[in-house]
């Protein structure tokens, strides 16, 4: 049977995060401390970073924590 | 002289032949490198084994959840992971809902992980997505999570207990409605019908059009019932003290289950009137099934008769039924649309 199209899902290497964060000109602010967790406000650095995401207008940083990435794909799905 | 000649000549073509060979290998081999170089490293940990786990094993997945559900495609699209290095970045993270996820190696040597959250995403986007206006969200979710639960089960037994412990039982605790609900989609999974009868009616339904939200969510709440009490057979004969009912015919599902149980008699002939009845009261599809190998050899003639009488077999299809103490291979003809 023929495959349908594929949707492309982006991702960050774990080992790439701050070329990311660089490009989109928040890395000092992730270095030192200065993001929070837009799910759970925890402060965000580069070791607990899950990912990012626009929300409301905005680029919105998440913590890795599964709740929280649970709580991005509810906020996707409510969109 | 003459012969010298022929010979240069030949040497000379020779020649020519050999460096037309070595320009061709040479071309190929500067063509094809970067895409060997870019193949091995899918084997090497990192980046490209990741990404090479990931659209493997979910592509896979999700191929065999379409043919299982008899081709229709329950899930609309395949999978691609994207590094965000390796595209333009200008066109992606600015619609809303735009999402750049993290994927690791180092600290999730087994992916597990990373197959989880992927799965998670890409269902979310997936499956049915256009379903989400007719059907609750409730019963939206516990069919994702039912698949995501059948797929991450069939992946790896890491990669299931994660699933388990950090997506579905922190939902589980948090809402009776889904609980219940989750365990009536596992014993209708665990009996064969989730993918090949609901899913499939699910599709089916959002095909035809025209549909109303509230009356539709009704009767795929309902269909969900008639499922599980057939699903939970022993239990609602205990209660009930009759067979559950083997046919749905409302507004927009209309469906008739024909169940080819235990040889008594040699005479198929009720089945075959089962399936004739449901079609002359309006049915789409009848599902013919029987599990264990006297039933297979049953079933197979009772459909075999009800294509002989014309009824359009669409499909046919194996599955294993899980009991609490075995399980059984079984076997479901699909017919009608």
């Amino acid at each position: 049977m023929k495959r349908q199209e594929k949707l492309a899902l982006r991702a960050v290497y774990e080992k790439d995060i701050e070329k990311l964060l660089e490009s989109l000109g928040i890395l000092d602010d992730v270095k030192n401390g200065q993001q929070n967790c837009y799910f759970c406000n925890e402060k965000v650095f580069l070791e607990n970073f899950g990912g990012i995401i626009r929300i409301g207008g905005n680029l919105e940083i998440f913590c890795e924590k599964i709740e929280c990435y649970m709580k991005m794909l509810k906020e996707r799905k409510s969109r | 002289m003459l012969y010298e000649n022929v010979e240069r000549k030949e040497k000379q073509m020779s020649e020519l032949v050999k460096d037309i060979i070595l320009v061709i290998v040479t071309a190929m081999v500067f063509w094809a490198l970067p895409k060997i170089i870019k193949k091995v490293k899918t084997f090497l940990p990192g980046r490209g084994k990741t990404k090479r786990i990931i659209e493997k094993g979910i592509n896979k997945e999700i191929q065999s959840m379409v043919e299982e559900s008899c081709g229709v495609n329950i899930l609309r699209y395949g999978i691609k992971v994207e590094w965000d290095e390796d595209v333009d970045n200008t066109t992606y993270l600015t619609k809303e809902g735009d999402v750049v996820v993290k994927l690791s190696y180092a600290h999730d040597k087994n992916q597990s992980r990373s197959f989880t959250k992927v799965l998670m995403l890409y269902l979310e986007e997936s499956f049915m997505p256009e379903a989400k206006p007719f059907i609750s969200n409730i019963v939206h979710d516990g069919c994702k999570y039912t698949i995501a639960k059948e797929i991450t089960f069939r992946k790896d037994t890491e990669v299931y207990r994660h699933f388990l412990a950090a997506y579905l039982s922190p939902l589980l605790s948090e809402g009776r409605l889904f609980e219940q609900l989750m365990k009536k989609l596992e014993l209708i999974s665990q009996r064969g019908s989730f993918r090949s009868v609901l899913l499939r009616e699910l599709f089916f339904l959002l095909e035809s059009g025209n549909l109303s939200s509230s009356v539709m969510r009704d009767e795929v709440r309902r269909f969900i019932d008639f499922l599980w009490n057939i699903a939970n057979k022993k239990e609602y004969e205990k209660e009930h003290r009759e067979e559950p009912p083997l046919s749905f015919i409302n507004r927009y599902i209309k469906i008739q289950i024909v169940l080819v149980k235990r040889r008594e008699t040699e005479d198929l002939s009720h089945h075959i009137r089962a399936g004739e009845i449901a079609f002359s009261q309006g049915a789409n599809a009848a599902y013919v099934a029987g599990w264990g190998e006297e039933n297979i050899i049953d079933t197979k003639k009772t459909a075999e008769k009800l294509a002989e009488k014309g009824f359009n077999l669409v499909r046919e299809l194996t599955f294993n039924a899980e009991f609490p103490e075995e399980v059984i291979p079984g076997i479901c003809f699909v017919f009608g649309r």
